[in-house]
């Protein structure tokens, strides 16, 4: 495999991982939040940051730099939660503004606008990407199935008829943000050792809107949408690479793309593109059942 | 230096609270945040700007304005007609409004970026005269201008809000849309005209943001940002106190900046942000409504 | 004669200049049914919030089995046994039947969220155990067919049931039914009533408080009942003493069935 074969597979572990988690934050519990590039953020700047200035190998770094995050994303939950889900989503908008000012701000560790580089190389990448990703996924997917997980569909559909069951609709929604958040730090620090450089632009709140556009594209209802999607969507733009438009590569039109494609899936298809639908092994196993009761008892089966 | 700075700081108060004003009437009265309303300015910045170097001699300041304005009520009509009115018909969750106009947003930063993005481009100078001195005070001319327009603009909006029959009918959605709709207003002329209103809002808005700051795809969202930190510390369903929120805003900033920095600025802004929607959330002069169950 | 299990006296509560309620007060024993009943804009939906404390009162107190519940919230009244549905249902979209009824039980769930994301022994003992409390529910209401179904494709009718065996699913003291038939047919409606008096056999001790508009529906199921009118209670007593008070019958003059 290519070092570019690889590097996109990478590229594709971080951008579903984020998502799922977005998953996990928006389509379960209805929270919409601009943070997560921040998260990224600071998982990447502090993991590495902090190991160059102070000699600490970058794993224990990046473990404090993943509970700084989890720190911070409880501290922004508490008093925001409470509101209203459009001043939630200010909040994280300026959060992410926030942590980028404060890159800039330690310049003098940063290296601020010019990007932080010398990241060192890591062996094994593509195992720990694909490996985190897999648990991440599974993680979701239990949480989905779990009693946390069906009280935050019950919370994002209607709060109040939630807590008339007793369902501590605050709590639930800071553990999940903050569950969410934790997941992207660590994603952006797997980003900081495939990209090698890291700047403030990389973690823009752009980013974050991008993943929601891909969670929203396949349905933030379906987490099996939320994958495909995500990966689809990464992966698309690179066959296009090549392509020029107006003197101007492809790439460049990857957002309004994605723009374009949202506009038409909001106003069209708003459940997405997968809808309720999630790959089930219950489904196969449905699916199965069908074609066994209609060979062996060549009738229609009752379902 | 401290009237200087307040003289500065008005200014900047002011541009702030025409953001914020235009902001807070999607937010309070539609209920929902428009946050493609920041690079609505940012285009409306370019538009004027191209307006005003096509002719030559330039036409007056006030054309150019004129024309954003109109261009700003076009884009705002847009918007809402391609992305939020089949959010509205689809009954869809208020996440779709945030993610649309996220989308919107994105998009008209991206093709400004596209087609302009390097440049900072600046308006040439408007006035012969650039600053008057009164005493030991330099007061920009542009700075009396963009006062001057503002303060129009916003009794203008007041006095249409307080006095008017549409005004009324926009005060009466505000406080219960659905009663209202019962009541035979026609919703539909109510969201053309809010977004009509905030559209000529984010016109003069860009304009002006982009004479002071200079021309460049960004310039509108960061502005939009502290705008709606305004409507917050203005309150909730109070346009009055969005204003004055954003008055004490740009002088406070200006303050600020001068004192410690901009970037540090930023943070302390986020930060008093954080503390409001903590402590008060409601704002000084809003009220909370509740919900009817 | 066992104790009172919900108790207000004196609520009250007006927003803005409006009073909604006014000096309000109710008992409920265990195993009886009682009736709020007045027309349209009474006040009666505003008592349930009040009661399960979605509005705080202005005026007055509130006694769930024995404890005062005036300064607990909305949660924690729920968690002590207050059940509730809403005029409109509330079912919730994106879980099926069995799901929405899991999720009246899901608070006290007992397995946490590491367990849950690790899909541990503990947890699956436990959601089995949820699984098997809830489908009981179901099962004893006659609503078990339908458990895997989207509650979006049921009838009105049947959304209403699976509604009220949410409520039922956590064993409450008190359950509060806010126009259970509204919207549904006069066939529906007679359905309905026979489920609620299905649920007052299956569910000795619970007690039971309706909200109505239509009186013929309340003189039916309840023992005991409310005439609400502009926030004011006008009369108070058995159905055959309701039905021939003439304030009552005042209040409905010119009221639609």
């Amino acid at each position: 495999m290519s070092v570019y074969q690889v590097g996109l597979i990478i590229q594709v572990c971080i951008t579903v991982m984020t998502v799922v988690a977005i998953f996990a934050m928006t389509g379960l519990a209805g929270m919409f939040s601009m943070g997560q590039a921040a998260y990224m953020a600071i998982g990447a700047y502090v993991t590495f940051v902090l190991s160059k200035t102070l000699q600490i190998p970058f794993y224990l770094t990046g473990i404090f730099a993943i509970l700084l995050s989890i720190f911070l994303a409880w501290l922004i939950a508490v008093p925001t939660l409470k509101l209203r889900r459009d001043y939630f989503a200010f909040i994280t908008v300026g959060f992410s503004r926030m942590v980028g000012a404060l890159i800039l701000y330690f310049e003098d560790y940063t290296r601020g606008a010019i990007g932080f580089t010398k990241i060192p190389r890591v062996d094994g990448l593509l195992w720990l990407s694909l490996g985190s990703l897999v648990l991440f996924i599974f993680w979701i997917r239990n949480l989905k199935y779990s009693r946390f997980g069906r009280m935050a569909i019950a919370l994002k559909n209607d709060e109040i008829a939630a807590r008339s069951f007793g369902i501590d609709v605050y709590h639930l929604k800071i553990k999940i943000y903050v569950l969410a958040s934790a997941i992207a730090s660590f994603a952006g620090i797997l980003m900081a050792m495939r990209n090698r450089v890291i700047t403030p632009d990389s973690f823009s709140w752009k980013m974050s809107t991008e993943m929601q556009i891909f969670l929203f594209f396949g349905g933030t209802n379906s987490l099996t949408g939320a994958i495909l999607s995500a990966a689809g969507l990464r992966m698309i733009p690179e066959f296009v690479r090549n392509v020029n438009l107006f003197g101007v590569s492809m790439q460049e039109y990857r957002m309004i793309a994605y723009a374009l494609l949202i506009t038409l899936v909001l106003s069209f298809r708003p459940q997405g593109l997968l809808g309720e639908k999630e790959l089930n092994f219950r489904w196969v196993g449905k699916l199965l059942e069908r074609i066994k009761n209609n060979t062996v008892t060549g009738k229609e089966s009752n379902d | 230096m401290v009237f200087q700075l307040t003289i500065n700081g008005i200014s900047n108060g002011a541009i702030y609270a025409l953001v914020a004003v235009g902001f807070a009437l999607v937010f309070n009265i539609l209920r929902f945040s428009n946050f493609a309303y920041g690079s609505m300015s940012s285009a409306c910045a370019f538009i004027g700007f191209f307006f005003q170097r096509a002719f030559d001699p330039p036409p007056p300041f006030i054309v150019t304005l004129l024309f954003a304005s109109f261009s700003g009520m076009v884009i705002a009509l847009l918007i809402d007609f391609l992305g939020y009115r089949r959010i509205r018909i689809n009954n869809s969750p208020k996440i779709y409004y945030f993610l649309m106009s996220l989308n919107f947003s994105i998009f008209i930063e991206q093709i400004l970026t596209i087609f302009y993005g390097t440049n900072i481009y600046s308006y040439p100078s408007i006035f012969k005269i650039q600053s008057l001195q009164v005493g030991s005070l330099y007061i920009k001319t542009m700075n009396l201008l963009i006062l001057g327009v503002s303060v129009l603009l916003l009794v203008a909006l007041i006095l249409l809000i307080n006095k008017t029959k549409i005004g009324l009918a926009i005060r009466a959605v505000a406080i219960d849309a659905e009663t209202s709709r019962l009541m035979g207003i026609n919703s539909n002329m109510i969201i053309i005209t809010i977004f009509t209103i905030a559209g000529i809002l984010s016109g003069v808005a860009g304009v002006f943001l982009g004479v002071q700051y200079g021309v460049y795809p960004g310039v509108g969202p960061s502005v939009m940002l502290k705008g709606f930190l305004a409507s917050i510390i203005g309150g909730l369903g109070s346009l009055r106190g969005a204003i004055f929120a954003a008055l004490a805003l740009g002088i406070f900033e200006i303050f600020l900046t001068f004192f410690i920095g901009a970037t540090e600025t930023t943070v302390v802004l986020f930060g008093i942000m954080l503390a409001f929607l903590f402590i008060r959330p409601q704002g000084i002069a809003g009220k909370l409504v509740e919900n009817k169950v | 004669m066992t104790d009172v299990i919900l108790k207000t006296i004196g609520l009250s509560k007006a927003f803005g200049g409006v009073c909604a309620v006014q000096d309000f007060s109710v008992e409920l024993w265990p195993g009886t049914i009682r009736g709020i009943i007045g027309p349209n804009g009474a006040g009666k939906t505003t008592i349930f919030n009040i009661l399960s404390r979605i509005y705080d009162e202005d005026e007055g107190s509130i006694e769930l089995d024995g404890q005062d519940v005036t300064s607990k919230s909305q949660i924690e009244v729920a968690r002590m046994g207050l059940s509730r549905t809403f005029q409109n249902t509330r079912l919730f979209k994106g879980l099926n039947v069995l799901d929405n009824v899991k999720v009246a039980l899901d608070h006290d769930g007992k397995y946490s969220m590491f367990s849950a994301l690790f899909k541990l022994p503990f947890r699956n003992k436990q959601e089995r155990l949820i699984e098997e409390k809830a489908m009981s529910c179901l099962k004893l209401l006659n609503l078990d067919e339908y458990a895997d179904r989207a509650p979006s494709n049921l009838s009105y009718g049947y959304q209403r049931r699976v509604e009220i065996a949410r409520g039922l699913a956590n064993d409450p003291k008190v359950l509060m039914l806010d126009e259970p038939a509204a919207g549904l047919n006069p066939e529906e409606t007679v359905m309905l009533m026979a489920f609620i008096k299905d649920i007052q056999e299956k569910y000795p001790d619970l007690a039971i408080l309706v909200i109505e508009h239509r009186m013929e529906l309340i003189m039916n199921l309840s023992d005991h009942i409310y005439v609400q009118d502009s926030g004011i209670t006008i009369a108070e007593g058995t159905p055959a003493e309701i039905q021939n008070n003439p304030r009552v019958l005042a209040a409905y003059l010119g009221e639609e069935d």
